[in-house]
């Protein structure tokens, strides 16, 4: 029988693994504030939509990677998507649709 | 010797698991019956276990979910200490592990995000020794801080600002050496792979520290 306090605890955290309840893919995807004008991103033409993808392969700490994998599974959103906003928070054009990419032409 | 060791922190990447299978490997090595629980979904223990392998001897058991409680029982009959490594958030497995364990370690790196997610996971702590399940045996804390460069500026602030808050921080450290990712390529750790070298002293120094922690009370508020 589990007391009244305990009880209280578990219900405030969330199932135990982040598999278990992953939640849909979200609407939109929030992007951080530019911090300067420099990191604007240009409004510019979208760019070609069948654009060709390529592989892009990096070594990171295992910690960050670690990470990024428990923040994917937690938001429901792939590395790819994750990796993407990142990149357009530097300032580079990324559109809503290359960071969805195949898996939201699909879903959509 | 602790029944039950869990490594807990709100954040991810803090070396849970490299510190969690170095204990387990360091006591193993020791003459101790040491098994390991896998409660993290990235089943970084599970994913590098080789029953046949030099640390076969330690059981892995992962993915307890919700029934951790009941396989620490189980594991506990026959091994200790039983370690539980758990996920890199909050959630219900972590505080079941915790509810069950004699110790909790909390890792954290020298750096700002990982001191918020220790101080969170400390009053968590402070919580579940106010619950009916804990009264008069109140789970014992140990903070140790991992991955530290020696001699650096912020890793010395960190350790000043944590004890002086009164903060139960042990002096060893897990510094930051490659021997840990290059034994845990076959799910192994520096006491096994080169007991003589420097991260397995390192990891015999948390291991004594936390072994003299048994008399100490840190949550004497909570435990009254």
């Amino acid at each position: 029988m589990t007391s009244k306090k305990l009880g209280a605890l578990l219900r405030s955290a969330p199932p135990a693994t982040a598999r278990a309840e992953a939640p849909e893919l979200p609407q939109a995807v929030a992007v951080p504030a530019p911090t300067s004008e420099r990191s604007q991103p240009r409004p510019a033409a979208e760019p070609p939509a069948q654009e060709r993808e390529v592989p892009l392969q990096v070594l990171i700490p295992e910690g960050i990677r670690r990470q990024l994998g428990v923040k994917a599974a937690q938001e429901g959103r792939s590395l790819r998507e994750l990796v993407l906003t990142a990149v357009r928070s530097l300032g580079i054009e990324v559109t809503e649709a290359q960071i969805k990419g195949k898996r939201g032409q699909k879903s959509a | 010797m602790y029944g039950v060791i869990t490594l807990a922190t709100s954040k991810g990447g803090v070396g849970k698991s490299s510190l969690g299978r170095s204990l387990a490997a360091h006591w193993f090595t020791v003459g101790h019956k040491a098994a390991l629980i896998d409660a993290d979904p990235q089943r970084t223990l599970a994913n590098r276990y080789d029953p046949k392998g030099r640390m076969g001897g330690v059981p892995v058991v992962a993915e307890p979910e919700e029934r951790v409680g009941e396989v620490i029982e189980e594991l506990r009959r026959k091994h200790a200490p039983v370690i539980v490594d758990t996920a890199g958030f909050r959630n219900r497995t972590t505080i079941g592990a915790l509810v069950a364990t004699d110790l909790a370690i909390i890792p954290l790196k020298p750096a700002v995000e990982d001191v918020d997610a220790a101080i969170a996971t400390y009053e968590l702590i402070r919580e579940i020794n106010e619950t009916d399940e804990r009264q008069g045996r109140a789970v014992k804390v140990a903070m140790v801080l991992t991955m530290t460069m020696r001699g650096t500026v912020i890793a010395r602030h960190v350790r000043d600002q944590l004890t002086g808050a009164g903060y139960p921080l042990l002096k060893a450290e897990m510094l930051n050496r490659v021997a840990y990712p290059e034994a845990g390529i076959e799910g192994l750790s520096p006491s096994i792979i080169d007991p003589d070298g420097a991260a397995a002293r390192d990891i015999a120094a948390v291991a004594q520290e936390l072994m003299k922690l048994e008399n100490h009370e840190f949550m004497k508020d909570a435990a009254a």
